[in-house]
């Protein structure tokens, strides 16, 4: 077996993980944008409660999606490291990534335990049902990716920058800056266009 | 300690706890057997891990004809009980329990048979008709094959632990909310789905990945065979709905387990949203089982008329119009729940629209058909038996298409057999004939033709015979899920006859059984050492039946669309140039794919039970399997080109000595 | 470098993610600004927050996932358009279907919004 087809073979698979990895992403799409559905129909049914301009503040949502975004910038850090084949660089880049990430959850948390002991839990109402589904899959989408990130880097650490890991890489690349984009809309479509 | 799961869980009723008996029998006896061959670790090795598409494609239609006979049992005893329980009869069956047996067989026909056989055909079909060695992502492959199967047992479970769900196939709340169905069944009913939806998910994805990365040289995609085109577009229909089918679930799921208020009746719940919902899955996901149906009738119709398939582009533009069309007509299930005029006349518009690009395959076929040298073989009887039923079920669905119309037909008999009649007519109709089709290809020898013609001339016959009076009895004002009537609405008559249809039915399926028994049996003389029985026109026939672990030895290069005929009639093509054999490179085996899907199933039934240490047991196993995989790097290997020859060699020699 | 996915070959460099960033934040924060002064009339505003969400979008899908317009990307890109279409299909769809239930349904809160419009 040649070197060169054996290259050659990591080509195609490298093409066709991300592309697949793509479609996987494309079918998350829907999965959100159903569950945004849900929320549009179901935000007028307050049945009586406070609605979200009442219950959420803007600028704690503004620290979440600038801790969202930041992480985005780094992963694509980590990235451009990867290329460089700078293995320290890149865990740290993914580290800052991960610090990030998990700030996001936990202030996502944060602002759930302070809804549901304020009694506004997501069985109060249809809006807060939505609300909670809505934000929640997001976060929980967040928090495989954390996971994801925990074990790339152990792979990393142990095995190096190798072929299979860094297909590995871009395609949790995809799938952080996809939830980032994701965000963007439930930061726009459910706090800010719900403040208005 | 087991949450909900006490002893008074298992069936006491006498029909369901034969039931529940027959299965743990009947998997007794599978262990028994395995044990006393001595077959555990072939079992294991063979197919357990198996990765190659081949094998899986086996698998899936194994699983879906055993789930064809449990649904088809459910179907008998929905027709028995009709024929009987007028008047002063209540038949044999409780209310409650007949609940349970529609919605079964809805979802079991559906989900369990229909979707499996589909998959099997496109496991076993794709890779060989685009000159692939296998699919995109065998390990998913195997994956999303043993989720299936997990989804499967646990549909059967609840035959045996606690009850299955009494709320119709697509569990429309608030009824299938928790206060109006506290028991389990609609758990079961949502992890099953849930579970095998996710199995499909990744099917769809791994096959639209296969057919748009993995074509051999030269086959654009102009040139692909019809049946290809039509798998394409099903898996595009698939990942773009099972998402919805998830997160529908998902929300029942919720409102059940921790009291959301989605879809509840109080608290500003919507469940007008969840029928909005499970329509946009479920309106697509017929067109997801009845595309390949048309695909294999393309390939059946060209190669029994030894004729190019007439209207190419226009079948390949038909089937890419339907794709589209069937994502804008789902409001057409519920024209008499309150909508407007305007959204049932889009909706309804569209549907109409919809006749159009399938008249136009209907008409491809015939005129494929027309002056073609015919070879009345079983899989054109099936073709000839399609165009008839299909067509008037396709009638009857314009006549629903009206909302006007659909006030008097929504929810009657009318409706059951239309549904039936397109369904039977055409998924069931077009996979069994896939099935003979390409039952030589995977097994080395042909099917009887005279039991497979019997088996054709039962189901064509009990078809109309039970289906016919339902529509009948539909205009008569007869509505459906009834489980007990009036002797005075004078439908018992027309419901013997349906039972008697229904039993002819079951004639062909017994047919179809001793067919596939007698031909095993039989299988030296039917044997097919050609590797094309049929003087096909597509890639699969030019490879030995059945074909080696890798399928090309040399991947070809196709120079048209029926390239293996043009092969056939060309001493110029490059299929005759002299193989130089190379190293191939082949996935591994690996049984995570099976461990993951166990650990799905134990979280499951956790989920159904509220056992919440069985919940977190199972995703710990879930979270370690993944780990696993995730940190393997050895999951595929080398043929060596000497292997190769030496296989091929064999093979040369098996197919000289005919 | 053979190794390296085909997708991220032409378009991944510091700058493209550093442009991506600056004009994140800005799309962030402009709208943010807008919802909380709320210089003109409501509906103004939603077109203006939504605007700058989908260019947001657009920002994040160029600069970041890297999706490009050559014909190495076209499948990548084709599905992304399909898509794109298939949500609006679906979201609008539903709110479409869903508004005309709710309204021929004389659904309690869609009078409380016919009330407070008149």
């Amino acid at each position: 077996m040649s070197t060169t087809a054996i290259t050659h073979d990591h080509h195609e698979i490298d093409e066709k993980t991300t592309f697949g990895f793509w479609i996987y992403i494309m079918t998350d799409c829907l999965l959100f944008a159903t569950i945004f559905a849900v929320y549009a129909v179901l935000r007028p049914s307050t049945f009586g409660g406070p609605g979200p301009a009442e219950l959420f503040s803007l600028p704690y949502v503004l620290v979440e999606t600038f801790l969202l975004l930041i992480s985005s910038f780094t992963f694509g850090m980590a990235m451009l490291a990867q290329r460089e084949e700078r293995k320290n660089l890149v865990l740290l880049f993914m580290g800052l990534t991960f610090l990030l990430g998990a700030g996001f959850i936990v202030l996502e948390i944060k602002e759930f335990h302070h809804l549901i002991v304020s009694g506004h839990s997501f069985k109060e109402n249809a809006f807060l049902s939505g609300f909670f589904g809505l934000v929640g899959t997001h976060g929980l989408h967040v928090f495989c990716g954390l996971i994801w990130m925990v074990l790339l880097m152990i792979q990393i650490v142990t095995r190096g920058l190798t072929p299979l890991v860094v297909r590995k890489l871009s395609c949790l690349s995809l799938f952080w800056h996809f939830l980032d984009i994701i965000w963007i809309f439930v930061f726009t479509f459910v706090y800010l266009l719900g403040a208005i | 300690m087991f949450g909900k799961l006490s002893l008074s869980a298992f069936p006491h009723e006498p029909i369901q706890a034969g039931g529940a008996v027959s299965i743990i029998l009947a998997m007794l006896a599978v262990i028994v057997a395995l044990t006393y061959l001595k077959r555990w670790t072939w079992l294991w090795k063979e197919w357990i891990t198996t990765t190659d598409h081949k094998k899986i494609g086996i698998m899936y239609v194994i699983a879906a004809l055993i789930m064809l006979l449990r649904g088809f049992g459910d179907a008998i005893m929905m027709r028995a009980q009709l024929a009987l329980s007028a008047g002063a009869n209540h038949g044999f069956l409780s209310p409650d329990h007949y609940n349970q047996i529609f919605t079964a067989h809805g979802v079991i026909m559906i989900f369990f048979m229909a979707m499996p056989l589909m998959f099997g055909l496109f496991n076993l079909v794709i890779p060989l008709q685009i000159g692939a060695r296998d699919v995109a992502y065998p390990f998913l492959n195997s994956l999303s094959f043993w989720l299936f199967v997990m989804g499967a047992m646990l549909v059967n479970f609840s035959l045996i632990v606690g009850e299955f769900a009494a709320v119709g196939w697509l569990a429309y709340p608030p009824l299938s909310e928790v206060n109006y169905s506290p028991g389990v069944g609609v758990d079961y009913y949502i992890w099953a789905l849930q579970i095998s939806g996710v199995g499909s998910l990744i099917s769809g994805i791994n096959f639209f990945v296969t057919i748009i990365k993995m074509r051999c040289p030269g086959m654009t995609l102009m040139k692909m065979p019809v049946f290809i085109w039509s798998a394409l577009c099903t898996n595009i229909l698939v990942m773009m709905v099972f998402p919805v089918l998830t997160v529908t679930l998902s929300l029942l799921f919720l409102d059940r387990y921790f009291g959301f208020h989605f879809f509840t009746s109080d608290l500003g719940g919507n469940a007008m949203m969840y029928i909005n919902m499970i329509w946009i899955w479920g309106h697509p996901e017929v067109y997801i089982l009845v595309l390949p149906a048309f695909g294999i009738f393309s390939e059946i119709a060209s190669t029994f008329a030894q004729k190019k398939l007439f209207g190419y582009k226009s079948m390949v533009w038909a089937i890419a119009v339907i794709t589209i069309l069937s994502m804008i007509v789902w409001a057409h299930h519920f024209f008499t729940m309150g909508a407007g005029g305007n959204v049932n006349a889009v909706f309804g518009i569209t549907t109409m629209i919809i006749s159009v690009p399938t008249g136009v395959k209907i008409f491809n076929w015939l005129f494929t058909l027309f002056r073609g040298r015919l070879i009345f073989k079983t899989p054109l009887l099936w073709l000839v038996g399609f165009l008839l039923t299909f067509t008037l079920g396709g009638m009857t669905g314009v006549m629903l298409s009206v909302p006007a119309a659909d006030f008097q037909f929504h929810n009657s008999m009318f409706l059951v057999a239309h549904f039936h009649n397109t369904i039977i007519g055409g998924v069931v109709f077009g996979y069994f004939a896939g099935f003979i089709y390409w039952f030589p290809k995977v097994m080395g020898f042909k099917l009887d033709e005279r039991l497979g013609k019997a088996a054709f001339a039962h189901w064509i016959v009990g078809f109309f015979v039970t289906f016919t009076p339902l529509y009948i009895l539909g205009l008569m004002g007869m509505t459906r899920r009834l489980s007990h009537y009036d002797a005075s609405t004078g439908w018992q008559s027309l419901l013997v006859v349906s039972l008697v249809g229904a039993l002819i039915i079951g004639g062909g399926v017994a047919c179809q059984l001793v067919q596939i028994a007698y031909s095993f049996w039989k299988r030296k003389e039917l044997v097919d050492h050609t590797g094309d029985p049929w003087n096909g026109r597509t890639l699969e026939w030019s490879l030995p039946s059945p074909p080696p672990f890798y399928n090309f030895a040399r991947i070809p290069t196709v120079t048209s669309r029926d390239d293996f005929w043009e092969q056939k009639n060309n001493p110029d093509h490059p299929g005759h140039k002299k193989i130089v054999y190379e190293d191939i490179h082949m996935p591994k085996n690996s049984g995570l794919g099976f461990m993951i899907s166990v650990a799905v199933f134990v979280c499951g039934f956790g989920l159904v039970w509220h056992i919440t240490w069985l919940i977190g047991l199972g995703l710990l196993a879930l979270f370690m399997f993944i780990f696993m995989r995730s940190f393997d790097e050895h999951t595929d290997y080398y043929v060596p080109a000497e292997e190769v020859l030496r296989i091929e060699n064999q093979l040369l020699k098996r197919k000289g000595e005919c | 470098m053979s190794t390296k996915p085909q997708q991220q070959h032409c378009h991944m460099s510091l700058a493209s993610y550093a442009i991506g960033f600056f004009l994140s934040i800005v799309l962030t924060l402009v709208p943010y600004k807008l919802v909380v002064t709320h210089p003109f009339n409501k509906d103004m505003l939603v077109t203006a927050v939504v605007l700058c969400a989908l260019v947001q979008l657009f920002v994040q899908l160029k600069f970041f996932l890297h999706l490009n317009f050559s014909p190495k990307g076209r499948d990548s890109l084709l599905s992304f358009i399909f898509t794109a279409i298939m949500v609006l299909i679906i979201v609008f769809g539903s709110l479409w279907i869903m508004h005309d239930l709710n309204y021929y349904m004389m659904d309690p809160i869609m009078e409380q919004h016919h009330q407070a419009m008149e």
